[in-house]
């Protein structure tokens, strides 16, 4: 008797919890009210979906989460500067509107906005244009091979301080597999590359993160890496004095200066260029020709 | 003195040796009066294609209402007779044929004296001559005293 008692006791405990939900979505039905769309899981989407449903507030809140989810491509990333930027600028935030599209232009200087953005939201983005355009520099690196310390030396400019990270892929050239090594971005960065301290030549590629690993720039990819070394060595071959050849490598790169085909292509490139000067000159003359009037009078 | 300087100073005379020798355009007037006549002269120069060689009596009947059938390549405009006898330096432009037509204005700005050459110029050259004839607005000129010589109204001798 007593277990019978506790079970209903429980059966109406349950249904105390759930008949609430079961009437307020019974109240919804009746009255036709539509249902707030369920958010997706990627902050990503649910920042589009609310973008798509004039949700400015949402936007913003969802695609920040998304920039701070981090590990996005550069494409992405600028997407979410914009959605950041129209959305500040619909709500009234001019001055983080353009933040956000300065960051957006600092990564990709063409990007633009749609047509259909009004000229009070687009003011910002002109704005943000007019500052990115007024700095000469944009993002970009420069490589050196750092042989003794089996090191790439990366300097870095970044004129709005936007990256925090470099992640670096190097290889001995040739090599099948990228060894990945990520340091603090600050003006000069070393990278430890293994591959640097035995190879001639290191091919690499070099992405730029942001304090959340998000892809801001990328220099050259895995498919199509850039390449840091000396260039290729002029083989010697000499008689040694035991009557034996023996394989010299002439170490010291040659500078252009030293080359002697570059002396060739200089003297036959003036040679060439003075010839086509005086041709041109000469046909130039026989083809254009100044007249002057004279007078006489009766027949000669 | 750089060796740049050097070496353009050393250039210039071969530069000015190579330029060409301009050729001359005779306007030739029936005689020393009808220059006088002439208060201001116009030359155009019409660029020819080889089958517009006989073009020469449409272009004087274009005239003075500048009615041509070609469009002109080079017109002086009015000129003072003297600027003619000194020598009117006409810009230099491309090969072929043209055609040279003058025409002479009286003091009443009546065209007393056309003429029309067809010519070409190039290196090595010889003169382009037009000859001028009176038109029927010279015939009242032809009553009236001669109003000096070429070089009472030029100044310097006859050319």
């Amino acid at each position: 008797m007593t277990r019978r008692l506790l079970g209903a006791l429980g059966l109406v405990l349950a249904a105390c919890l759930v008949m609430p939900a079961g009437v307020a979505d019974a109240q919804r039905r009746r009255r036709r009210e539509p249902a707030a769309p369920a958010r997706p899981a990627d902050p990503m989407q649910a920042a589009e979906q609310a973008f798509a449903a004039v949700d400015f507030d949402h936007t913003l809140e969802y695609a920040a989460e998304a920039l701070q989810a981090g590990q996005h491509p550069r494409e992405r990333v600028v997407r979410i500067y914009r959605l950041l930027g129209m959305s500040a600028g619909a709500l009234g935030d001019a001055e983080g509107a353009r933040d956000f599209f300065l960051r957006m232009l600092a990564i990709d200087s063409s990007a633009e906005l749609d047509d259909s953005v009004s000229p009070r939201q687009r003011a910002p983005y002109l704005e943000a244009r007019g500052l990115v355009a007024a700095r000469s520099e944009s993002m970009a690196i420069a490589v050196e091979l750092v042989r003794a310390q089996a090191s790439l030396r990366i300097e870095i400019t970044d004129p709005f301080q936007l990256v925090r990270t470099l992640r670096v892929h190097g290889r001995a050239f040739g090599a099948p597999a990228f060894e990945t090594v990520e340091t603090p971005a600050q003006g000069t960065a070393m990278a430890l590359v293994e591959a640097a301290g035995t190879a001639d030549r290191v091919e690499y590629w070099v992405e730029m993160l942001d304090p959340f690993g998000n892809q801001l720039a990328s220099f050259g990819s895995e498919f199509d890496p850039r390449v840091v070394g000396r260039a290729p060595v002029a083989e010697l071959r000499t008689g040694s004095p035991d009557g034996r050849d023996s394989m010299l490598r002439d170490e010291r790169p040659r500078s252009l200066t030293e080359e002697p085909l570059f002396w060739v292509a200089l003297v036959g490139g003036a040679a060439l260029v003075g010839a086509g000067v005086g041709v041109g000159f000469a046909v130039e003359s026989a083809s254009h020709i100044p007249v002057q009037t004279s007078v006489s009078f009766g027949l000669p | 003195m750089t060796s740049t300087t050097r070496a353009f100073l050393l250039a210039l005379p071969c530069l000015a040796a190579c330029s060409p020798e301009p050729v001359r355009v005779e306007v030739n007037f029936p005689n020393a009066a009808a220059f006088v006549n002439s208060e201001q002269g116009r030359l155009r120069i019409f660029p020819l294609d080889r089958d517009q060689l006989g073009l020469c009596p449409a272009l004087l009947e274009g005239l003075p209402a500048t009615n041509f059938p070609v469009p002109f390549l080079y017109d002086s405009d009015l000129r003072n007779r003297c600027e003619f006898r000194a020598g009117i330096h006409v810009p230099e432009f491309g090969g072929g044929p043209h055609a040279y037509v003058l025409e002479m204005r009286s003091s009443t700005n009546d065209v007393i004296l056309t003429g029309c050459t067809v010519g070409e110029v190039y290196s090595g050259a010889g003169e382009i001559r037009v000859e001028l004839h009176p038109t029927a607005g010279y015939a009242p000129l032809l009553t009236m005293p001669v109003p000096g010589t070429p070089e009472s109204v030029c100044g310097g001798a006859t050319p």
